[in-house]
Formats: C-alpha cells, structure tokens, sequence
C-alpha cells in the first residue's frame, strides 16, 4: 500500500458523505428524503425501523441514514451515530404542542461525542399548511442560538412543495465538504468554515 | 452449487471490490428479517454448515450484523423461551474462531449487538471470557475475532460503553502480550495497536477540534494560537501518554500493516491533544530518523532494519502532516529527513531493501502540499521540486515514481511554488514516468531542457544511477546522462565525464562498471559534433579514461560486466589516433580478453569494439590470427570468432573477406573436418552470414560472386535440418531460427537489390522457393518459439514487393492469394506459436502443390512429437482437413486422400532404416486410421493399391526390427488395416508375430490394442471369443508355448472362413 493507493481510496471517499436524519415521528423525514429522491410522496407511513438511501447530489455521493422517531425508537438512534457528517434535523413547524420535546431531544444528541464536527442542518418542515411556526420562532422555541458545538443553519422549508429543499442540502453538502478527511477542496471551503464559525 | 450459495460468492465478491460498509447498505433490514437471517444461519444441517459454503456465512453474517440495528428491543422476538439475542450473539461465537472470512463479519455482528444499549450489558462478560480465552488456551483465530471485536466497538460504540470497560479491555491487551505465541502473530499486533489507540482516543476529550484545528493550519495569526492553546488546557492521562510510547515501538513493527495501523493511530491521538502536546509526538517521531543514522556515515551504510524504522517515521509523519499539525518551524529538519528517506535504499544481499519508505516519504511530501500553508513551504519548494523530479524520473521502481509525480503534481496544482511547474509536470505525469526506459530516456531529458533542474539530474544520475546495485538502472542510467548532456555538449561534456572518471578509482566495481558505460555513453554523443577534429579530440579524452583501469581489473574473472563496458568504451571512443599511438597502452589487450571472454554478452562488446577498429585500419593480419587460434580453438573461442567475422566492417577495408567466409562456410558445414562442434558457435557463425551480406549491401556484386552468394545461402538452407539435441534439449532450434532469419533477411537484401545485380545468377528462382519450402516446413514443426520466428519472417516475405528485374513473378511465392487469406485476413493474427488458433489453417497450406512435401513432412514431425500442445491440435486439423479432401484426384494436381498418402509414403521409401523418418510417418498415418480418414480409400482401385503398399511398407521387415517404437506403431498400422476388407487376411496374418514377440511389452501392447481396435471398429466378423482371449491370455509370461497357443486360437477366432 503505498502513495498511490492512498490517493486512489481518496479519490473513491472524497465525494462521499454520510448524513442522518433524524427528528421527532410525524416531522416528515421520510417524505423529505422520497420528494429529494424524486420518488411518490403519497405513500409515506411512519417509518418502523431505518432506511437508507444513497444518492448523488452536487457531485457528492450521499450515503442518507434516515430513523424512524417514535418515542420508542429514540433510545436506539445512537446506533447510527458513527461517522456522521451531518445531522438533518427536521421539525413538524405545525406541532407547537411537541415543541419543547423536540428541544430536548435536539440537544441531547448534541451532546453525543460521536456527533462531535458533524454539521446541523434544521429543516422547518410543513410550511405550506396555515399556521405553522415560522423559522424565526422555531429557532427561539429550540433554543438554536445556544448551540456552539456544531456549525448550524436553519431553513423554512415543504416536503409537500418541494420548497427550500435543495438550498437547505445544499448548504449542509456545502459545509461538510470543506471539512472532510479526505476532501482535495479542503483548503478553497476551509476559510468560509471557519469564518462561520467565528 | 446452489443458486443462493453462487449469488453468496458473488456478493462476497462485490463485498471484496468496494468493501463491506458499501455493499451492506443495499441488503435489505425489515423487521422479519432478523429471524429470517437468524434462523438461516441455525438451520441444522442447513447450507451454512457446510465447510465449503464460507461465502454464504460471510453474507449471511453479514447481513445478520445489518438487521442487529433495527431501532426494537430484542426482547420483543423472544417467545416460547427463546432469547433471540442470546441466540444470535452464540451464532456469531461459533465463527469467530474460525480461520476463514467468516471470522470477520462475525466480529461486525457482536461489535453491532454490543453498541445497542439494550445489550451492552453482555460486553463485560464478553470481555470476560476474551480475557480468560486468550490466558487459558491462546487460539490465535480466536483471539484476533475478538480483538476485532473490541476495536470496532471503540470506534463506532458510545464513550461510556467504552469507558466503562477500560480496565477489563488493558487487562486483556496485557494478557495477549504476555503470550509471546500471539504477539508472533501480524494480525494480533495490528489488533493491539488499534485497540490501544481506540482506547486512548475514547479518553480524550473530543470537542470540536477538527474544525478548529483546520483554523489554526490555515489561519496561522498568532493571536488565534494562544486562543487556542488557552481552551485546549486538558490533563492528558497517563495511560495515554503509555499507549503513544507503545505506538513509537509499534511504528517500527517488522510488518507493514502494523506500522500503518501505528502511523494512523499516533496521528489521530495527537490531533486531539493540545498544541505543544501534539508537537511532542511529531519531535518523538523525528527522532526515529536518527536512530540507525547515529552509528551510520552515510545512508548507503544504514543497517537493513533501519527500513521498518524509517518507514513507520514516514508513515507517522504523513499522517500527521496531512491533519496539518506539522509546526512551520519543524519543515525544515522534517523535509531534510525525507530527502533522504527519498533517496533510501539499502542493500541487502544481492537486492535491496527501502523501495516502501521512498514510497512513504512522498506520501508525506503529498501530504505537506495539502495541509501546509504556501508560505511555509516557499522556502522548501526550489529543493523539493528537484528532489521530486528526479525521483519521479529516476527510481528503480515504478510505484515509487508515480507516486513522486503524484506529490509533484500536488505542489505544482495548490502551491504553484515549483519553477516551471505545469510544463515539467507534463513530462514526468503519471504514464511518462510508467515505464523505467521512458523515464530514464525520454521524459529526463526533456525535463533538462529546464535549467533549474537539469543539474539535479546530473547530480544524481552520477552519484545514484551509475552506482546503482541494478546493473540495468546503471546501464538506463548512462544512457539518460547522454541524452542530456546531448543538450549542451560543450557546457555538460567535459565535467561530466570529469565526475564520472571519479567513480573509476572506486573499490566497488559496480562503479567502476557505471562510470565506463557513462563515458562510453558520452563519447557516441560526440558523434553531434559537426566539427569532426573537435569530435577526435574530445573522444580521445574519453579513451584517455581507460588508464584508470588497469587490465587486470578488466581480465577478472568474475568482472564481465566491466570487461563489457570497456570494450564498450573503446568501441565509442575510438579513433584515428588511437590506432597510431595511443596513451592507452593496453586497450588491445582489451578487446582480446573480451574476444576471449566465457560471456557471450562480452564476446559482442568486444566484436563491436573490432569492429570500430576495423573501419578504421586494416585489420587482415589481426583477422587472419585469430582464425587460425580461433577456428580451432575451445567452443568458447569459436563462439567467438562466429561473431566477430560478422561484426568486421569490410567495406572500408577489405580485412580478408574471403577468408573470412571460407572460415565461416567450413565452420557450419557439416561434411567439413573444420566444422565447429559446438551449438551456440555453430549458431553466431549462420547468424553472422546474415549480417555480413547487411554489412556489404547495397553493393553486393563488389564483394561476393554469385557463385559465393549461392554457396552462403545453402550453407543458411542447409542448417535449417540441424537437430543437433544434448542435455539441454533441442539445441539445434536456435540454429534453426538463425538459418530461418538469415534465410529471410538475404533474400529481402538480395531481391531489394535485385536491379544491381543478375539476379538469376546470384538468386535464381528455385533457390528462393526451396528456402520458403525450408522456412514452411520450420513454421509447422514442433516448437513455439520456432514456428513463431518462421511465421514472422515468412509474412514479412509474403508482402515483399517484387524484384525490379525481368520475369520477377518468379520470385512471387506461390498460393499468395491462400496465404494471404489465411494469415493477413483476420486483422489481428495470434501468432503462429497459438497452436490452436494456428494449426487449423496451417494444414490447408498442403494446397499449395510447390512447398506441399516440406508442410507435409514438417506436419508429420508435429505429429509424432512428444508435445501435447502441438500434437493434438495438429492431429486434429490434420483429420479435419483430410475429410474436406476428395477420395483420389479428379484432374492433375488435385490434393487427394490418395496423393497425401502417396505422399506420406514417399517419404518412407528409401529411408526404411531410419526410425527418425519413418516413426513419424507411422504415427500420422495411424492418426489419420484411427479417425477413419483413409478407409474410403478401399473404394477406388488406386486408393486400394495405395493401402496395399502401404501395409507391404509397413511390414517390411517387421521381424527384424528392434526399436520398440518402430514396432509399436508398424502393429498399430496393421491393426487398423483390418478394418480394409480386401486386406484383412493378409494383415490378419501378420499379427502373431507381434502376439509372440520376444518382448513382452510388445505382446501385451499388441493384445491392447487390438482390444481397443475390435471394440470400435468394425470389422464384420464376430468378435466375442477373440476379445475373450485378449482379455484372458496372460501375453507377458515367460512360457512361450502358452503365448503362441493363444495368439493361435485369437488368429483362429477372427478368421473369416
């Protein structure tokens, strides 16, 4: 193994990354991930148990783990911690019952070491059905502005619609490539990651 | 196989090619899958459990790790008592021991099952009864599954899963190192390694330093150091600071896998830990460098062991450099290191060893380009872009001068520091430099043009490649350095040469070797000089050089390489001067070592080296008494005197040509008295044939009579039935080919020339035909390497244009149009050497009526030959192709079964006492029997009296034969004639004198054969009894009378009246 074989593995892992899904039941990460994938959205049910979805978006290939978010199911979502990138957290915008449940949760995940780098990316999800919480008042309702461990952004966004989908990928795709191990673009990004984060 | 045991291996496969993490993300993970999966596997006597089906383990195993995550409490599976974890975590125990793959995906289902925090209550008793494992019984497969285990779930399980069983996990590390039988073990060392670093990384503190670490490469404001250093104020615990002492030992583990495991593990740790903390660790590691250098002077005197040192240095410091940790201030001595790590080669025995750390340190060169800010390196870059070009150019070993073109480019495309960067880069990119001639001959002095560097690769091809252990890299190595000193003569020339004559006064004799090729090497390239006194001159300077080695380093006996060079040397160098007074007393005595060298390789030199003698001066006398001592001396010296008198220039000086070809004409004929006795001689004396006629062309008239150029030709014809075999096999093939390559480079020579010459006179027409009947029949025979060189100089005959002279179609080989078809058609031919691909369509060459006796007999050979890979196929084209052809000739020249076996006989006739001709004859024509490819022959009335003679031929003195294989396949023939009804009883007759011959072989071979014979012909008669007494008569006994009894009863039983 030598020289060239490294560069060959990273050629192979310089455009990958793996993402988890994550959030409350009912916030809409599984049909996220199937209007992103271009597939029907009609037939989503909850999600018992995991998918995972691997596909290309700008050039990076995507390796998306998404976990169903029953209560029940939550204990064991520090299953797929490992090697996480980025962290999709999508939140139901209508459910301001559930509000402080999933500030909660948001931020005991943050605590895990194995998330430790890994980008956050808050998807406001529902914006399309009247009366739901804006991306404003969500950011105050989960106390985002209190997160400094983690490069952070929230969108406003509809799975139904489609709308801010890409942007908000694109943004999470974005920050992680000018942070990983094996990027050759590690140095160009590296300045506007920092920049942020200072 | 079953279907799902193939589509296990072929996922096994896949798993192979993209790794498993890849692959496992398309299996399926549903909830029933897990009792599917689990169940599968305990299936009693089910396909898992059969040893073969280790595939299907892996997958399924694999795939069981996979369906362990679904996010539900195991417990739900359970019923009627059944623990569904406990189930699964004793399947995936039953494998881990294994020594086959399985054993891996094991490890992956207990590492999944012990990370769900419903289970992690099993790990301590797992680690329990790993630790008592490995003190009580040692199993080493064992071991390493659960070392497996442990370290993938320190590196994906939570920290105090981790942490909880810190202790248990040391205690087991300790246990393993305590077993020495383990500690033998690669695999446990690189388990350990990873364990312990896991380990030390799970105590570390882990906030959010890779981000911030990236900051500080990038950022280098002194203000954000402090910042840093402020926040990273952390109590490193003592075990840690344990384990990096461990990894230090571990970098210079004898295995590659374990230093790399090392490498990657002391980096991440000192990625987590402060600022001067992690400058410590790169300190320790640079220390490494110096450990075998202390003792050493210089670093061709580093002990071998030094290579596991440096390369886990390398491989540290990579690592290291590539999280960008390496301090500004620490470039300097880490790059002053890696030009030498860069340059690492230490011999050991008759190779060397460190081709892997000059591989690891561009591995750290690569690195620096991508983590260390541009300013930093500016001061470094001028040297390195030297250091790496020539490497990149230079070194023995292909991987390592791609991998010095990869770190070149990554400079050149980040930093854009390196001079000329873009445009030397083309030059040496990744195919450039792919293979070593290319590099050393072509893309090096290409990269001279440049200025900046083209006193770098001087440097080094003088001080490395000429003295280089490879004498191949010394040879590329001249040759490189007079491709460019070619560039600028004047300025290059002189204080090169100068540098090289150095190396002539060293005690090493590889650079002694190096240093005359060079200077042999620079003197040819005098020969650009158009001022041709300025060339003299310069050339003298060069042979000048030859002082420095005395004749008796030259005479040595084991220094042909030397003797080579400087026959080489004198070869290039020489000139008018010499001849007449040269300071160089003894380089005749030169050229006679070299002539009277063992060595052929030194033989040529020196032939070469006359041979620029010879077009300076007469050399008639000098020719004259070496033929005489030559001619008759050891096969050594005539092997010799074969090269040289086709080497010698006669056309600036006569030199005594006809004696010269007397001398080789009397060395090859075998009638001669002065015949030389010995192959590889016989072999240079044909060979030199040919090149003397490239010698005196195109004025072929002025120097041979046409009645010499015939007697040269068929001296060439006639060593092609040269069979000459000893202990090494059969020697004669590589006079064959030299006669077959004379043959063909003649004729081109001659019929190129044809209008210079009277053609009918010096070539007439049938002289040609029978050499391409020669070179035909060679392309048939038995030897790959023959029918290769045949069939290569035969196409290159076939689309020679025709000689400029009257009547030329008469040089125009016949059966152009078939041949054509059958070889030039088909765009890519294989080659004749592909037996299969090439017999088939050789056969058909019988059509043609001009060369058919030569295909035929070189057929015939083919076929009695002991070469399985040349005997079947052209058995079977044989009988192929006589079943396309008519029973007996319709018109005149029409092929037919019946003109083929005429043929065949025509062959015999006359030559019945020589085994060698008529064995073969026999067994084609047995082969062709046995097939039934002659039978229809009993149909016509001349196809019946051609069996007839056939069966007379054969038998003939059939009694008094005495070589068992004659009279194995004389029985063969006439065994297979029964099957010709009118010939029946007369070749009935025959047989009891083979079932009663006085070797018992021979009888009992008979009795097999004709077992064999009446069990698949037929021959019309009842054959029952016969085959009984075949089968029952005891044919070896000593008792005669028994024998005759039963070999009457058998002529009896098979009588038709």
């Amino acid at each position: 193994m030598g020289l060239l074989t490294i560069i060959r593995k990273n050629r192979q892992k310089e455009k990958e990354m793996r993402i988890l899904f994550l959030g409350l039941d009912n916030a809409g990460k599984t049909t996220i991930l199937k209007k992103l994938n271009g597939e029907d959205i009609m037939s989503v049910s909850p999600t018992l148990g995991f998918n995972i979805k691997t596909f290309m978006h700008g050039g990076y290939t995507l390796n998306i783990w998404d976990v169903g978010g029953q209560r029940t199911l939550r204990p064991y979502w520090r299953n797929y911690f490992e090697q996480t990138d980025a962290i999709v957290w999508v939140v139901d915008s209508t459910d301001r019952s559930r509000m402080r449940d999933c500030r909660d949760e948001l931020h005991a995940l943050l605590l895990e070491d194995r998330l430790s780098g890994a980008s956050l990316l808050v998807f406001a999800n529902k914006q399309d059905i009247q009366g739901s919480m804006s991306d404003g008042e969500i950011r105050a309702a989960l106390d985002l502005d209190s997160i400094k461990s983690h490069n952070w952004r929230i969108w406003p966004c509809s799975a139904v619609t489609g709308n801010n989908l890409l942007t908000g990928l694109d943004w999470v795709v974005n920050d992680v490539a000018g942070r990983l191990y094996y990027s050759s673009t590690a140095r160009a990004t590296g300045h506007s990651v920092t920049a942020i984060v200072k | 196989m079953s279907r799902v045991s193939r589509i296990a291996t072929l996922l096994y496969l896949y798993t192979k090619f993209r790794g498993y993490k890849t692959i496992v993300r398309f299996f399926p993970h549903e909830v029933p899958d897990v009792t599917v999966a689990l169940d599968y596997m305990r299936m009693p006597g089910g396909p898992t459990q059969d040893a073969e089906q280790w595939a299907l383990r892996y997958i399924v195993l694999l795939w069981l790790s996979l369906v362990c995550m679904i996010p539900f409490d195991l417990a739900q599976f359970n019923d009627e008592g059944n623990d569904v974890a406990a189930q699964i975590e004793a399947v995936a125990e039953d494998h881990i021991g294994k020594a086959g793959l399985e054993r891996e995906t094991a490890s992956i289902v207990l590492s999944r099952l012990y990370i769900r925090k419903d289970m992690s209550t099993r790990f301590p008793k797992f680690l329990i009864n790993t630790r008592s494992g490995v003190e009580s019984s040692g199993e080493t497969f064992k071991c390493i599954g659960r070392l497996k285990v442990i370290s993938e779930i320190l590196k994906s399980g939570s920290a105090e899963l981790a942490q909880d069983n810190l202790g248990s996990i040391w205690d087991i590390v300790r246990a393993v190192e305590a077993r020495e039988a383990l500690m033998n073990n690669t695999i446990v060392r690189k388990f350990r390694v990873k364990v312990l670093s896991r380990t030390s990384l799970r105590i570390l503190p882990s906030t959010y330093q890779a981000g911030r670490r990236k900051g500080r490469a990038l950022l280098r404001g002194p203000d954000e150091e402090q910042a840093d250093a402020v926040d990273e104020d952390i109590d490193v615990p003592e075990d840690v600071e344990t384990v990096i002492e461990e990894l230090m030992q571990a970098l210079q583990d004898k295995d590659t896998v374990v230093r790399w495991s090392a490498a990657k593990s002391v980096a991440r740790i000192a990625e987590r830990l402060p600022i001067d903390l992690g400058n410590q660790i790169f300190d320790t590691v640079l220390d490494l460098f110096s450990i075998h250098s202390m003792a050493a002077a210089n670093l061709y005197d580093l002990p071998a062991v030094a290579e596991s040192t440096w390369h886990g240095a390398c491989l540290a410091s990579a690592e290291i450099a590539r999280r960008g940790l390496v301090a500004d201030d620490k470039l300097s001595q880490l790059v002053t290191w890696l030009s030498q790590a860069l340059s690492f080669d230490v011999r050991k025995g008759s190779h060397s060893v460190g081709s892997n750390v000059r591989d690891a340190a561009t591995y750290v060169l690569w690195s620096l380009a991508r983590a260390q800010s541009v300013s930093a390196l500016a001061p470094l870059a001028e040297g390195l872009a030297k250091k790496l070009v020539t490497v990149s150019l230079f070194d023995r070993e292909v991987h390592v001068r791609r991998a010095a073109s990869a770190a070149f480019q990554e400079y050149v495309g980040r930093t854009s520091l390196f001079p000329d960067g873009i445009d030397v880069l083309r030059k040496t990119d990744f195919y450039a430099v792919g293979v070593r001639r290319n590099a050393f001959l072509k893309a090096a002095p290409e990269v001279a043009e440049h200025l900046t560097y083209r006193d770098a690769l001087v440097d080094h091809l003088l001080s490395v490649s000429l003295r280089h252990w490879d004498p191949n890299v010394r040879q590329l190595g001249a040759q490189s350095l007079e491709a460019i000193c070619e560039l600028d003569l004047e300025a290059l020339g002189q204080s090169t040469a100068n540098r090289a004559s150095k190396l002539l006064q060293s005690i090493d004799i590889d650079d002694i070797h190096g240093a005359l090729l060079a200077l042999a090497e620079l003197a040819s390239a005098c020969n650009i000089l158009s001022d041709k006194t300025k060339c003299d001159a310069k050339k003298r300077e060069m042979f000048a050089y030859l002082n420095l080695v005395p004749l008796s380093t030259v005479q040595s006996s084991r220094n042909s390489l030397v003797t080579s060079a400087a026959c080489y040397l004198v070869s290039t160098a020489i000139t008018q001067n010499e001849i007449h007074g040269s300071p160089v007393k003894h380089w005749r005595d030169i050229i006679d070592v070299g002539l009277r060298h063992r060595d052929n390789a030194v033989q040529e030199q020196s032939a070469n080296a006359l041979a620029s003698v010879s077009r300076l001066v007469d050399c008639s006398e000098l020719l004259q008494r070496y033929m005489q001592e030559f001619s008759t001396g050891t096969p050594t010296l005539q092997q010799s005197l074969g090269y040289l008198l086709g080497s010698l220039d006669y056309t600036a000086y006569g030199h005594n040509l006809s004696a010269a070809i007397q001398c080789l004409l009397n060395a090859v004929n075998p009638t001669s008295p002065g015949r030389f006795g010995n192959v590889e001689a016989r072999r240079n004396a044909y060979s030199s044939i040919s090149r003397l006629f490239q010698t005196i062309a195109p004025k072929i008239s002025r120097y041979l009579s046409a009645a010499t150029t015939q007697e040269l030709f068929s001296a060439l014809q006639n060593g092609l039935s040269d069979y000459t075999v000893d202990q090494r096999g059969d020697v004669g093939s590589w006079i064959r080919i030299a006669c077959i390559k004379g043959l063909a480079e003649v004729s081109t020579i001659l019929m190129s020339n044809g209008d210079d010459l009277p053609l009918m006179d010096y070539f007439p027409p049938e002289v040609y035909h029978e050499a391409i009947g020669g070179i035909l029949k060679q392309g048939v025979e038995r030897l790959d390497n023959v029918r290769q060189t045949s069939g290569e100089h035969f196409l290159g005959l076939l689309s020679l244009p025709s000689p400029s002279v009257e009547n030329a179609e008469q040089w125009r080989i016949d059966g152009e149009e078939l041949f054509k078809r059958l070889y030039l058609a088909d765009g890519e031919g294989k080659g004749w050497k592909e037996s299969s691909w090439f017999f088939p369509k050789a056969v058909k060459m019988l059509q043609v009526a001009r060369y058919r006796k030569h295909v035929l007999a070189g057929l015939v050979f083919s076929v009695g030959s002991k070469t399985d890979s040349t005997q079947r196929p052209v058995s079977q084209s044989l009988v192929k192709y006589v079943e396309t052809l008519p029973t007996v000739s319709r018109s005149d020249g029409e092929y037919s079964v019946r003109s083929l076996l005429e043929g065949l006989l025509d062959q015999v006739k006359g030559n019945l006492g020589s085994n060698t001709v008529v064995i073969p004859v026999l067994q084609t024509i047995t082969v062709l029997l046995e097939a039934d490819a002659l039978t229809r022959l009993q149909n016509e009335p001349e196809g019946l009296q051609s069996l007839r003679s056939l069966l007379s031929i054969a038998s003939r003195n059939s009694a008094r034969l005495k070589n068992v294989q004659r009279i194995q396949e004389t029985m063969k023939v006439i065994a297979n004639l029964l099957v010709i009804a009118p010939l029946y009883s007369e070749g009935l007759a025959m047989l009891p004198q083979f079932f009663t011959h006085r070797f018992p072989k021979i009888r009992s071979d008979t009795a097999e054969y004709l077992y064999m014979i009446l069990q698949s012909k037929d021959i019309e008669v009842e054959t029952d009894v016969a085959e009984e007494i075949l089968l029952e008569s005891e044919w070896t006994s000593g008792n005669m009378a028994d024998v005759e009894s039963a070999s009457a009863r058998f002529i009896e039983a098979l009588s038709r009246d």
